[in-house]
């Protein structure tokens, strides 16, 4: 009996055969992807940005929003922190989507605090997106005589931004109940956009 | 058949390499993925400000700012467990008798960590006459006079003995018992009522259980008195003082010999356990509507153990005994100083030479409490605030936690700046308004909180708050924490 002639055999070339070509279509669609991204990044310009928030120039302080032509770096100065009382600061600034679909974004540390930790309690920052799931915070706390900073990039949101939405960040500050007057500390984070 | 095999293994090996190609382009496309991302830059800078908006204390219940003015606890009634402060007073200028185990046990707890009290022996000396109760009449030398016993009382000339001759006896003479067994002898002394016309010696013999011993003799006086033949070392134990009896010896042919009574004397120490220790408190909050003193017995000695006040000028009683577990009573009447002090006394102190009682406490307090729905209700200035920075605000309260709500029947609370601002109600134990209305705090103002309360019960609520402070105009807003404890 010859077993090239049997009809299983012909069925388990054909099965190979597909399995091939799915393969060789399923490398070809991730590698074309890919490259699509890469060449979005490097054509245009920034479809995510900061905004002005309706709490800019308004007190304590008052803080004040300056924004680079671009609006890509959001400097925020006049910020104050009570003594043993929360200050939020919820509309001083958004992050704004002015792309056609969806973007990914997260908080992370850029330069941490490095003076006066015995004045400060803590400064968080709040990604205060619209669905409670996609929301993220960057805490930097103060034991009172050392600082405690996130070591790393909170995760990725999920639903993301969507277009032409905007999510403002939000900050709180609190000072030591003993705190000295004055004193100040510099925190710089970025917003990462995927 | 094997070509068949070998055809297998080819589509095996085809499927393996397959699969094995897609994860590895998996990987790469996940890190090609997560790479591309840009970053947009927030650069900020934080100052250290005072506060805006001072808390102050009101003039209705009690509050407590803390620093900064920034938060603060309203207590609405009070509630206070005040433990017993120190063991070294003396009010009554006597000494404390009896022992604490371990005073600080009384002041913490219920942790079954006892003080235990111990009553302390003070020997109270004391003597004890024993006199003639019978007389066997076997030595029949001197003259009777009356009936037996002759000597058991001074009354002569109705009972009594006489003799006139040389070395003449009388006797035997038996002694009421003691009745005692473990008190300390100290003296024993035969003491003999009598007189001599002539002052001559009368010579006593005392038997110590085993034989006669002679105690010397002494001169009786022409009048009468207590003549004392010294028996200490031949009566040494209450066996034989019990068992003692005597008789007597003229030692002189001249005079008359006259003896109408006779008796041992016995001066012996007593046990006595007593216990008589003072606590003190220091700082006690006098002037609330209930003030009970509490005090948590263990394991109770037989004896009652008494718990006395001090008025100021004396003891007063306001326990016959206590209980294992708690024992409270109301000391309102009492307290009306921050000093107060109370006494653990044995209720036995005289001649309590039974046991060595002992009372373990586990801890002994005050608790002092009023209700604050028990008046009016109303609480007008819990709480002030001042406004600091020549500014203009918005301010409002938000309850944000709370414990034991049910027992508060009503609890209003409200802010005043001219007109009354209703910013968190509780009815029946439940949240009715739980955020106010922001309402205009302006430059340098000073608004004040009120609050009404009713309760159902006894015990202490708690409504954790915010007081929100908001820049006109603007989303940017600062929180006080604000505590209202309800008793």
């Amino acid at each position: 009996m010859n077993l090239k002639n049997l009809p299983a055999k012909k069925t388990m070339k054909l099965l190979a055969l597909l399995l091939t070509s799915l393969l060789i279509a399923s490398v070809s669609a991730f590698t074309y992807y890919s490259l699509t991204i890469s060449s979005t990044i490097t054509v245009y310009a920034a479809n995510v940005y900061f905004i002005e928030g309706t709490d800019n120039n308004t007190g304590p302080g008052p803080v004040i929003l300056t924004l680079d032509s671009t609006n890509t770096t959001a400097t925020i100065t006049g910020l104050v922190a009570y003594k043993n009382a929360s200050l939020t600061y919820t509309n001083v600034t958004l992050v704004y989507n002015n792309g056609g679909s969806a973007s990914q974004l997260r908080l992370a540390p850029y330069t941490d605090p490095s003076t006066n930790p015995e004045d400060f309690v803590y400064v968080k920052f709040l990604l205060n997106a619209t669905t409670a799931g996609d929301r993220r915070w960057l805490n930097y706390t103060s034991d009172g005589s050392s600082w405690t900073s996130p070591g790393s990039a909170t995760s990725w949101t999920t639903t993301g931004l969507g277009a032409s939405a905007m999510w403002p960040v939000v900050i709180m500050t609190k000072a030591n109940a003993t705190a000295t007057a004055s004193q100040t500390v510099d925190i710089a984070i970025t917003v990462d956009v995927q | 058949m094997i070509k068949y095999r070998r055809e297998f293994r080819r589509i095996y090996r085809s499927i393996w390499g397959a699969l094995a190609l897609l994860i590895l382009l998996g990987f790469l496309l996940q890190n090609v993925a997560g790479s591309v991302y840009y970053s947009l830059l927030m650069e900020s800078s934080m100052a250290v400000s005072s506060a805006p908006v001072e808390l102050q204390a009101g003039t209705a219940g009690t509050s407590t700012i803390y620093t900064n003015g920034t938060s603060a606890l309203v207590s609405l009634g009070n509630d206070v467990i005040d433990y017993v402060d120190n063991n070294t007073s003396d009010v009554d200028n006597s000494t404390d008798v009896g022992t604490h185990s371990n005073f600080t046990a009384q002041q913490y707890g219920l942790d079954s960590i006892n003080d235990t009290l111990t009553e302390e022996n003070n020997p109270a000396n004391d003597t004890i006459w024993l006199y003639i109760n019978a007389d066997d009449e076997t030595r029949t030398d001197w003259t009777r006079v009356g009936t037996n016993p002759y000597l058991d009382a001074i009354d002569y000339p109705t009972n009594f003995v006489n003799a006139s001759g040389n070395n003449l006896q009388v006797g035997d003479f038996n002694f009421t018992d003691s009745g005692k067994s473990t008190e300390t002898i100290d003296s024993v002394t035969v003491q003999i009522y009598g007189q001599q016309s002539n002052s001559k010696d009368l010579e006593v013999f005392v038997w110590n259980g085993s034989a006669w011993i002679s105690l010397g003799v002494q001169t009786l006086t022409t009048s009468w008195r207590w003549e004392n033949y010294t028996a200490t070392t031949i009566l040494d134990t209450w066996t034989k003082i019990d068992g003692a009896k005597i008789y007597l010896v003229s030692k002189s042919a001249a005079g008359t010999f006259e003896v109408d009574c006779a008796r041992l004397q016995v001066d012996y120490t007593n046990p006595n356990y007593e216990l008589d220790l003072e606590v003190q408190w220091t700082t006690v909050d006098y002037d609330e509507s209930n003030e009970f003193l509490c005090i948590y017995g263990g394991t109770m000695g037989a004896e009652n153990i008494t718990v006395d006040v001090w008025n100021g000028t004396g003891w007063e009683n306001v326990r016959s005994d206590l209980n294992s577990g708690w024992n409270n009573v109301s000391v309102s009447s009492y307290l009306d100083s921050s000093n107060f002090t109370i006494r653990f006394k044995g209720d036995i102190e005289t001649f309590d030479n039974a046991t060595q009682d002992t009372w373990d406490i586990d801890a002994t307090l005050l608790h002092v409490w009023t209700e604050a729905g028990s008046g009016s209700g109303d609480f007008n200035y819990v709480l002030n605030m001042t406004e600091k920075h020549n500014s203009n605000w918005k301010v409002r309260l938000k309850a944000y936690d709370n414990s034991s709500l049910s027992r508060l029947d009503n609890c209003s609370i409200y802010i005043y700046n001219g007109s009354n601002s209703t910013q968190i109600i509780i009815l029946n134990g439940a949240y009715n308004q739980q955020t106010g209305p922001w309402i205009d705090l302006n430059a340098s103002d000073t608004e004040y909180t009120w609050m009404h309360v009713e309760t159902s019960s006894t015990g202490t609520s708690y409504v954790y708050a915010y007081l929100e402070i908001r820049v006109p105009n603007s989303t940017v807003y600062a929180r006080y924490i604000i505590t209202f404890k309800i008793t």
